[in-house]
């Protein structure tokens, strides 16, 4: 057995080139599944221990004003558990920038704040600011700034105590319309009750924790017909923050499942090809070894070391780039939009164990089905060589003409080919697969491209976004300053279609800055009789033109109202899934929706437009069309990275299979390439033949690989793609010769390491007999 | 004179491990265009040596070779390949045919790097394939597969044919089928043929005899009543 083993050891170290890529491959499988489902872990551990500790309010309830013996009232009712009165209220901070103040104090039990740096506030005049808008605003503790709130716009100063995050702001914007957090110019500050006492407002909002198997609609129910004040209620599932994280966590835990499924299977089939040609080319060392006395056991064990040990090297090398590498990317990447709490480590070992189990158990199989049929076979024949392989003429050969003029270097690689079908099979199937992911990763790259450019340039073809201080009921005029050409009124309301939480976009009805397209990419002409549906929110809940939907306004700005509507027709778009009305339809419905903002259209520079707005009272923010373009791309490195990271994946992927199969079609074939040697053929014409053969299986396996794609990038995009997303279903096209010139160029920097391979072969080899 | 090689002061030594093997001791010999001379010597006498030395396969550790007076031992790697391409036809004990290429193509196939060439089917014809033209080398038999490797170097019509163990895989009737080959393809083109072996008997049909013994020139004799291959036993 000790001789078993360290013969084994040198048959490795002869083929050192086959066993690292074999690793490398199962290293690949193990660090897309260590990595990903340990960033998930992380993350999603990380965030539930936050709001486990932040202790997050199972409802929030807003009211236009509530008293504290208001909250005392709902303190009674039976599903109460426990109640919190808390402060809102929406101001300016530094003059320019905008604030949500809330009140936070010691007593309090709910949505409590993570202090970093500081202490809370201790008295009316302190305030502690979110992490995000200190750093970027470069804010020290000691700091004095100015707040004004109310619309008579009251100045108070405050100084800034200290520096918190929170579960409730994990993902926080004052802009629905930018995906992008902006943290320079938005904050959340908080300050303690007495600074809302002294201005004598009520608390506008109550935290509820419901107690247990308390029905929450039927407390709402409740709520609302004992206060008038009452504006709507969101459960914690509900909170944009939470839904957000949900979401992205979502689309990292499905990728965690999908992407190591087909690099493991993958790398299973890479390893069954290479573990059963080496242990046929050492089929005759079986039979002597037999022929000893050495057991079959004893054989078969000294093979499992391949596996084993290729497993054990892929699954350290896999766990260590896994966990360090795909946290950092995710958690960067993830960290434009969320401001995550400081993250604790989980373990991955059992990750790594089920890794290296898989991977062993696939390459024992691989190993114990190629043992099988050599073991069979009776010592004494075993010894004799196998009979030559009969060689077979090519389909190719049909026709001759073309046949004719195929030179013979490389009419072997066809004959080749027809020997050993299942082996190009085989090999082909890894090519195949790292083909078809390139071009969807790649095409994933282009469609988010795509999207943004659509979304900004198509859709929307107005300049700039005013948002109004405060939504307005009346008919103002936004075109008096001399610039606008156009002034068109936008605004997003919250909607419910049968329980399903969504948006209406109200523009008006002869708007000019807004575009909706339909399904043959035909423009829309949006008027006043009914409603548009998106593309995709249209197929996941089976509704479409000419249906009569009921939808249900639950918006804090209005009274609670359901209206009957006609889908008139149904539009496509990529990041805004819901509803498209007008104000105009809503009038027709009883509705006065007020105006949230406005969409401007320059004649001069889309910057000095805002320059001038950022100085009128009644708009509370200003966005260049251009920076909310960019900051869409910014968002998309997330996108970029993991698409670098598949692509790269993939790239090493075809390396290894093509280094593996060459390697052993060079091993088999040592005998003829030293002949070719001693005939006078240089190394550069031997090369080019193995060359023009791993071209030809490439040029194959893309064909195949191109067929593959488009379901493989619709797969993705599935996954990828979060609820309010829907992914173009077309594939650009671009993705596919950029794939394959990726797949050449790994051919030919496989074909340089196989060089050395050729040039190793001794001409001697040609005087030996035939093995 | 009408040296066609020449070997001159030849030594040859092997490193493994610790110790120096010296395969050639000062070997120096001679060979006239058109000779068919045999290279006789018991196995490990370090006839391979001289093969893959004359084939351009390995170097010399001191001394020189001149083929056509071009002092081989000192080209570099590629002039080699060249020199192997164009100089030498060789024909190996185990033939050593493509398995994948057809009679045809396999001498096609090393002659298809040649510019002064004989055509295939027609030197397939001479050794007696003009019929088996399309077979692959599995269903040849060994003598067969043999003449296909004889035609295979002369098609490339090179200035000499070296020839390692022709007959070593072969039955008694087909070596001899095989050796009388060579010697109509030494008349017929003209060719000098270095045949390698151990077999004694076969130093009577040659022109030249050259033995070999622990690395070193034990005679060297000029056959002045060579015999044909059909009276020669063994």
């Amino acid at each position: 057995m000790k001789f078993l083993i360290k013969k084994f050891r040198k048959d490795i170290l002869e083929n050192i080139g086959q066993f690292t890529a074999i690793s490398l491959v199962i290293s690949i499988g193990i660090a897309f599944f260590v990595g990903l489902t340990y960033s998930y872990d992380t993350i999603n551990e990380s965030i539930n221990d936050y709001y486990q500790e932040a202790n997050l309010a199972d409802i929030s309830v807003s009211f236009l004003d509530v008293s504290k013996d208001d909250i005392d009232t709902i303190k009674e009712f039976e599903e109460v558990e426990d109640v919190q009165g808390r402060f809102l209220l929406e101001g300016r901070v530094s003059s320019d920038d905008t604030i949500t103040m809330q009140s936070y104090s010691s007593n309090n039990s709910m949505n409590i704040p993570t202090l970093i740096d500081g202490d809370y506030p201790k008295t009316d005049d302190q305030i502690i600011l979110d992490s995000e808008y200190v750093s970027n605003n470069n804010i020290k503790i000691g700091d004095l700034i100015t707040v004004s709130i109310g619309n008579d716009q009251v100045d108070y100063e405050l100084t800034v105590s200290g520096v918190f995050k929170s579960a409730e702001y994990i993902y926080y914007t004052d802009d629905n319309t930018i995906p992008v957090p902006n943290h320079t110019s938005y904050a959340v500050g908080i300050v303690e009750d007495n600074f809302f006492e002294k201005l004598g407002i009520n608390y506008t909002q109550a935290l509820i924790n419901l107690s247990s198997n308390a029905d929450d609609s039927e407390l709402i129910d409740k709520i609302d017909s004992e206060f008038s004040t009452y504006l709507q209620s969101t459960a914690k599932e509900q909170n944009v923050s939470y839904q957000m994280v949900a979401n992205k966590l979502e689309s990292v835990k499905n990728l965690s499942v999908i992407l190591p499924i087909v690099f493991i299977a993958l790398a299973a089939v890479i390893t069954s090809i290479s573990m059963s040609r080496q242990i046929e080319n050492q089929r005759e060392q079986i039979s002597v070894m037999r022929a000893f006395g050495i057991s079959k056991f004893d054989i078969r064990v000294s093979f499992l070391q391949y596996p084993l040990f290729t497993a054990l090297i892929g699954t350290i090398v896999g766990t260590i780039i896994g966990v360090v590498l795909f946290p950092k990317i995710l958690i960067s990447t993830l960290s434009v939009l969320f401001v995550f709490p400081s993250l604790s480590s989980v373990t991955y070992i059992h990750l790594s164990i089920i890794g290296f189990l898989v991977a062993l158990i696939a390459g024992a199989i691989a190993t114990r089905m190629s043992c099988r049929k050599i073991l069979k076979e009776i010592p004494a024949q075993g010894m004799r060589p196998l009979p030559p392989r009969k060689a077979k003429n090519s389909i190719v050969e049909r026709n001759q003409l073309i046949w004719n003029k195929i030179p013979y270097a490389y009419r072997i690689i066809f004959r080749n080919i027809s020997m050993n079908k299942k082996r190009f099979w085989l090999s082909s199937i890894g090519i195949i697969f790292c083909v078809s992911i390139m071009i969807a990763s790649i095409g994933i790259k282009y469609a988010f491209n795509h999207i943004v450019d659509t979304e900004f340039d198509l859709y929307r073809s107005y300049d700039v976004t005013a948002t109004l201080n405060e939504p307005s009921f009346e008919d103002k005029n936004f075109k008096n300053k001399d610039t606008v050409e156009i002034a068109d009124l936008f605004s997003v309301s919250p909607v419910t279609y049968n329980n399903e939480n969504t948006v209406l976009n109200i523009v008006n009805k002869d708007t000019q800055s807004n575009h909706l397209y339909n399904r043959n990419g035909e423009e829309i002409t949006i008027n006043d009789s009914g409603i548009y549906v998106s593309e995709k929110f249209a197929e996941e809940n089976s509704i479409g033109k000419k249906d009569t939907i009921e939808l249900g306004f639950n918006s804090p700005v209005i009274e609670n109202k359901d209206i009957e509507v006609e889908i008139l027709d149904v539009y496509k778009s990529y990041t805004n899934q819901g509803f498209y009305g007008t104000f105009e339809l809503l009038d027709k419905h009883d509705i006065n929706y007020p105006v949230m903002s406005v969409h401007l259209t320059t004649s001069d520079d889309a910057e000095s437009l805002k320059e001038e707005l950022d100085d009128d009272p009644q708009f509370s923010h200003v966005t260049v069309k251009d920076t909310q373009k960019n900051e869409y791309l910014n968002a998309s490195s997330s996108i970029d990275s993991l698409v670098l990271i598949m692509i790269a994946a993939s790239i090493l992927l075809a390396f290894t299979v093509i280094y593996n199969i060459s390697s052993i079609n060079i091993f088999e074939k040592r005998r003829d390439i030293a002949t070719e040697k001693v005939l006078g053929l240089t190394l550069k014409e031997i090369n080019r033949v193995i060359f023009v053969e791993n071209i030809f299986l490439v040029a194959f396996s893309s064909i195949f690989g191109i067929l593959l794609s488009y379901p493989m990038y619709i797969i993705l995009c599935e996954f990828i793609a979060s609820d309010e997303m829907a992914f173009p279903h077309s594939l650009n096209l671009m993705s596919i010769p950029i794939a394959i010139l990726l797949t050449l160029v790994s051919t030919l920097i496989t074909n340089s390491f196989l060089k050395r391979k050729v040039k190793r072969i001794d001409m001697v080899e040609s005087l030996k007999g035939v093995e | 004179m009408n040296n066609i090689i020449k070997f001159e002061n030849v030594f040859k030594r092997y490193v493994s491990g610790d110790t120096e093997i010296l395969a050639l001791n000062d070997v120096s010999f001679r060979i006239d265009k058109g000779e068919f001379v045999i290279i006789l010597g018991a196995s490990g006498a370090g006839k391979t040596t001289i093969l893959n030395l004359l084939g351009g396969m390995d170097f010399v550790s001191e001394g020189s070779i001149f083929v056509e007076n071009e002092e081989i031992n000192k080209y570099i790697e590629k002039e080699l390949t060249f020199f192997r391409r164009n100089k030498i036809g060789f024909v190996f004990q185990f033939y050593n045919l493509i398995p994948n290429l057809n009679a045809l193509e396999n001498v096609e196939f090393a002659s298809s790097y040649n510019k002064d060439k004989f055509d295939a089917k027609e030197i397939l014809s001479r050794v007696g394939l003009g019929e088996r033209l399309h077979n692959f080398p599995t269903q040849l038999s060994g003598g067969e597969q043999q003449r296909v490797a004889i035609a295979r170097a002369v098609a490339k019509n090179p200035t000499l044919l070296l020839c390692d163990e022709p007959t070593g895989a072969l039955d008694y009737k087909t070596g001899k089928e095989v050796l009388k080959l060579l010697s109509q393809v030494n008349q017929e083109y003209d060719k000098t043929v270095i045949v390698i072996t151990h077999n004694i008997a076969l130093a009577d049909m040659a022109d030249k005899v050259i033995k070999i013994k622990s690395g070193e020139v034990e005679e060297i004799y000029m056959n002045h009543h060579k015999k044909d291959i059909d009276d020669i036993e063994w």
